[in-house]
Formats: structure tokens, C-alpha cells, sequence
């Protein structure tokens, strides 16, 4: 079956694609369960916040100014609500998976980015002690 | 018997104590140095009371102590101590802003990476585990100026957790696996002298020694005691020995089952469909060519407890092995497993906790912080518990007022 990745201007230097991977059920990859539009729209915070840096970056769901679970871990099982961005292109073309810092040790924020969720107040401390340490974590 | 608790204000992010001193991690980026035993010993409190208050809070190994074993045994004695536990539980121990500031030893800028996964002293080290690596600091204490060293990064891939011990820094590190690292250039204790050596390559997110073995904790697979044996060095003086690597043993092993678990010296610990289940490890007797053969029952032996636990307070987050007990962080709730099998609750989710079983004079603490705060409990009812029967808590030798350390030639019964 064939699949299609969408791609969206962002903005000047900012270029981001779906990639299908993530939202077709495919074996081992985490999936997106918000929409392709709420995707963009977090790459876009993260990009706003300066949470992107210079080859990935971190990204939350905030629909109503809370952050919310986003997507499922790569067995679709266990919600995940971090998203990890990668670059590719001299960070002009990214592309996003919900990320899953309890499996995988380079899906969890780095420090920079965990401190400034803290002291934003968008995650509590307890949450950002949890991710940091890849312990089980739930909103 | 309840724990007793000192609560010190302010927004904290990690804490430690080592040598009379506690170490505050403070969310705005400092490091608050105290002098604790300073700050216990001048405690505004009635004098009837000071005695407890010191047993509880500055030195925990009093009541250990063989001597006064002796005189715990006199039941007398033993419920005018029970007495004055339970009074000074009845106090409201608040630190007075005024006090904390009069017993500062130092407050520095957090050299660290901020905020860390975890830490430990060791030898007068600071460790500082984060997703930059561990970075290791001095902190001498008998410094007349405290000032923090600057730190060394000994590791630079992200790390979990970290514990120490034998010179060896055992290192959790994701789904990298288990490492250990020497902390001495030419270590007898240590695999790979001071390089990183890889124990395991599953995924490890928590780890703590059982003696001198390792336990490596994981949520997303099973968790596994990396066994050493201690062997006479061949190269060695009288009395030289050195660690050897045995091999990987996974918890479905030594528990007959998967769950999170988790170890320190002589208790394994596992959490499955809400029962903890208690092993006690004796890695001396392996030794033991009978039992060389018995896998399951080798040095692994399926004692005793299960305890169960109500489902609101959510699946296991961690757990650690305490003289005082067992503890367990939930998702919604912290619980300790005393050594006299009563269990104590603390509702909600903490910002960080930990316990000091290395420790000499606080091994009866544990540190929990929260929002606006962080409590320092003591857990006092181990002095009444008989050591070589309790299955919840390390065992405590009364005969040598230390926890039980390298048994070589032990027998196999405690």
C-alpha cells in the first residue's frame, strides 16, 4: 500500500513533513494518535519555545494549554505525550515520532529542555524527574 | 511504631547527607550545604526528648551498637526508648528558616548539570548523574571552606542511575544497558580499570549492589543480578582478592515470574500483580559445589513475603532495600515495608526520594521532597527486630554494630 508524506512550509528555514511511519501502524514504530495538523502544530511550539535544537528537539501537546498524551509507544500500547523531532538538511527538514523515553534512552529531553519544562511550569517536577530517569510516567 | 519526620522548607530538587552534613539540590540552581548533626544537636526541644531525637536523626548506629543491644533487652528499658520515640513522634519538627541559616555550611551555585537523573557521595566525591553523563566533584568536609570541586566528567553518554561501591561506579544507562566504571586507576574490584565495561546491553534503568554484584532494574524488560564472585588475587598479597564477572541472571530466574525489581546485598525484591516478593541472596554460597548446580536455588533463595498492595496506588516507578524496610515508590503513593512487616503509606507523587543504607549514622532516614519541601523520616522500629529472622530490611550484624559485609567462609545460614 502505498503512503505519502506530507510536507509543510513552515516557515522561513523550517520545513516539516508526516512521515507515515507513525501514523500506519507499522510494526515497532510509536504512532501518532493526534491529528497531522496537531502534529504540525507542536513542531511549531517547539519550534516558537526554542525546544528545537541544533539536529532534534522535544515537543508537547497542549491543546487546551495542559499537556496531553499524543501518541502510543512502538508495540501501540502504552500512551506517550513527548514528541522527539529530528533534522535532516542542515536542520531545515524535520520530521517527528512520539517519543518514548522509558525505552529508549535518546528519547528523553535533554537537560536544557527538561529545566526549562520545569521552570515553565508545563510539566510538574515529579513528571520531569520521571522522564529523566525513564520511569514509567503518566499524566 | 511511627516514623519519626523533620521537615525542612524550600524547593529542593535532590538531597544528601554524608559526614554530618546535608546536601540540598535547590530547584533554582544553588547547592545548599548544612550542617546537620549541628542543626539536630541544637534542636529546640524539651530534654527528656533530646536523647530520641539524637538516636532518630543524628546517629542511627546508638542503638545498634552491641552494648546497647544488651540493654534493649530489658523490657523496661526497652519501652522507656518505645516512650520517647512515640513522644517525640508527636512533635511537629519544622527546621525554623532562622536555624537552617545559622547551621549553613556553604551555598554555591549547582555545578552540575540541572536538572540530574541522580547522585551519590562516595569517599568524599560527589557523583551527578544526568543525560550529559556523571560528572564527579569533591566535597572534603573537614575543609574550613567548603567549596565544591570542580566538576570531572567521568562519563559522557546519559545515565539513569548510578551507585558505588568496591571503587565502582555501576552505571544504569537506558537501553545502552549496564556498565561498571572504576573510580581507582589500578583497582582490584574493579572490570576495565578506569574504562566503561559493559555488564549487560538490555535495557537498565536503575542499580544498586548486592554485595559484590550488581542489580540492574528495568521496566521495559527483565530486570538481572549481574553476579561476580570474590576470588583470591593470583598475583596478590595475603588476603588480596579481586571481583570476577560470573555471569547474567534475570529476575524470571530468580523469582519464577516477570515484574519490576529491584536488589541491595542480601534482599531481591520483585513487585508483580501487586504482591512484593522478597528473596534473600547469598552469594557465598555458591561456592558451594552442591549448589552450583540449583540455578533457581544457587544463591537465590524463594523465601518468604508477599505483601499486597491496593491498586490506586498505581504501578511500580522504583524500590530500594533499606536496614529499616523495604520502600517501594508507586505511581500515586510511596510505601515502606518495615522490618516488623507493618507498612507505612505516604500518599502522592514525590519529586524525588532516596535512603542511605551505606551510610553509618543515617541508614534509618529517608529523604522525600516535595513541592514546597522535603521531609526527613526516620524509621526507629529495626532496633526491636530480631536481624536474622525479618525478611523486609538488609540485615544489621548487632555483633558488629556494621551491616553484613564480604562473607567469605560464611555459613550458609545467617
Amino acid at each position: 500500500m502505498g503512503t505519502h508524506v506530507h510536507t509543510h512550509h513552515v516557515t522561513d528555514g523550517f520545513t516539516y513533513q508526516n512521515h507515515p511511519d507513525h501514523r500506519n501502524n507499522s510494526a515497532g514504530k510509536s504512532q501518532w494518535t493526534i491529528s497531522e495538523g496537531d502534529e504540525l502544530s507542536v513542531f511549531d511550539l517547539a519550534r516558537t519555545n526554542s525546544w528545537l535544537l541544533a539536529k532534534c528537539g522535544w515537543g508537547l501537546f497542549m491543546p487546551n494549554g495542559t499537556v496531553s498524551y499524543l501518541g502510543l509507544d512502538q508495540r501501540h500500547e502504552r500512551p506517550l505525550f513527548v514528541a522527539k523531532f529530528v533534522a535532516a538538511n542542515q536542520s531545515i527538514l524535520w520530521h517527528g515520532y512520539p517519543a518514548d523515553h522509558e525505552r529508549h534512552i535518546q528519547d528523553r529531553p535533554s537537560t536544557e529542555i527538561l529545566r526549562n519544562w520545569m521552570d515553565s511550569e508545563l510539566l510538574p517536577e515529579a513528571k520531569i524527574r520521571k522522564i529523566g530517569r525513564g520511569q514509567p510516567c503518566s499524566l | 511504631m511511627q516514623p519519626l519526620k523533620v521537615v525542612v522548607p524550600g524547593k529542593f530538587w535532590d538531597s544528601q547527607i554524608y559526614s554530618g552534613r546535608l546536601y540540598l539540590f535547590e530547584r533554582n540552581g544553588g547547592v545548599n550545604v548544612l550542617d546537620w548533626d549541628k542543626l539536630i544537636a541544637e534542636w529546640k526541644i524539651e530534654e527528656r526528648l533530646r536523647l530520641a531525637i539524637v538516636f532518630a536523626f543524628r546517629r542511627s548506629d546508638y542503638l545498634y551498637g552491641r552494648d546497647w543491644q544488651d540493654l534493649l533487652s530489658d523490657s523496661e528499658i526497652r519501652e522507656l526508648i518505645h516512650h520517647k520515640f512515640k513522644a517525640l513522634s508527636e512533635k511537629n519538627l519544622v527546621a525554623d528558616p532562622q536555624d537552617l541559616e545559622r547551621v549553613q555550611v556553604a551555598h554555591e551555585d549547582n555545578p552540575f548539570p540541572f536538572p540530574h537523573t541522580d547522585s551519590t557521595i562516595y569517599k568524599s566525591n560527589l557523583y551527578v548523574a544526568s543525560q550529559k553523563g556523571v560528572s564527579r566533584a569533591s566535597c572534603e568536609t573537614d575543609a574550613e571552606l567548603f567549596v565544591l570541586g570542580e566538576p570531572v566528567l567521568e562519563w559522557d553518554a546519559p545515565v539513569s542511575a548510578i551507585a558505588t561501591s568496591y571503587d565502582t561506579l555501576a552505571v544504569a544507562a537506558g537501553d545502552e544497558g549496564l556498565f561498571e566504571l572504576g573510580l581507582e586507576p589500578h583497582s582490584r574490584f574493579s572490570l576495565g580499570s578506569h574504562k566503561p565495561f559493559q555488564l549487560s546491553k538490555s535495557n537498565c534503568v536503575d542499580c544498586n549492589w548486592a554485595y559484590y554484584s550488581i542489580y540492574g532494574s528495568s521496566h521495559i524488560g527483565p530486570s538481572y543480578l549481574a553476579q561476580f564472585t570474590r576470588e583470591k588475587a593470583q598475583d596478590g598479597g595475603e588476603g588480596e582478592e579481586l571481583r570476577k564477572f560470573d555471569r547474567l541472571i534475570s529476575d524470571d530466574h530468580i523469582f519464577h515470574g516477570s515484574g519490576y525489581s529491584w536488589g541491595n546485598q542480601e534482599k531481591l525484591c520483585q513487585l508483580r500483580d501487586g504482591q512484593l516478593t522478597i528473596i534473600r541472596y547469598r552469594p557465598w554460597a555458591r561456592r558451594e559445589a552442591t549448589q552450583l548446580k540449583r540455578l533457581g536455588t544457587l544463591n537465590v533463595r524463594p523465601t518468604t513475603a508477599t505483601i499486597q498492595f491496593e491498586a490506586w496506588k498505581g504501578e511500580a516507578i522504583a524500590g530500594r532495600v533499606a536496614v529499616f524496610g523495604t520502600v517501594i515508590e508507586l505511581e500515586n503513593a510511596i510505601v515502606v515495608v518495615l522490618s516488623d512487616e507493618t507498612v507505612v503509606t505516604l500518599p502522592g507523587e514525590p519529586i524525588n526520594w532516596r535512603t542511605f543504607p551505606r551510610s553509618k549514622f543515617y541508614e534509618n532516614h529517608m529523604h522525600v521532597i516535595y513541592r514546597d519541601r522535603l521531609e526527613v523520616f526516620s524509621f526507629n522500629q529495626d532496633y526491636f527486630v530480631s536481624q536474622s529472622q525479618k525478611l523486609s530490611g538488609l540485615y544489621h550484624s548487632r555483633r558488629t554494630g556494621k551491616r553484613l559485609e564480604l562473607p567469605t567462609g560464611m555459613p550458609d545460614e545467617l
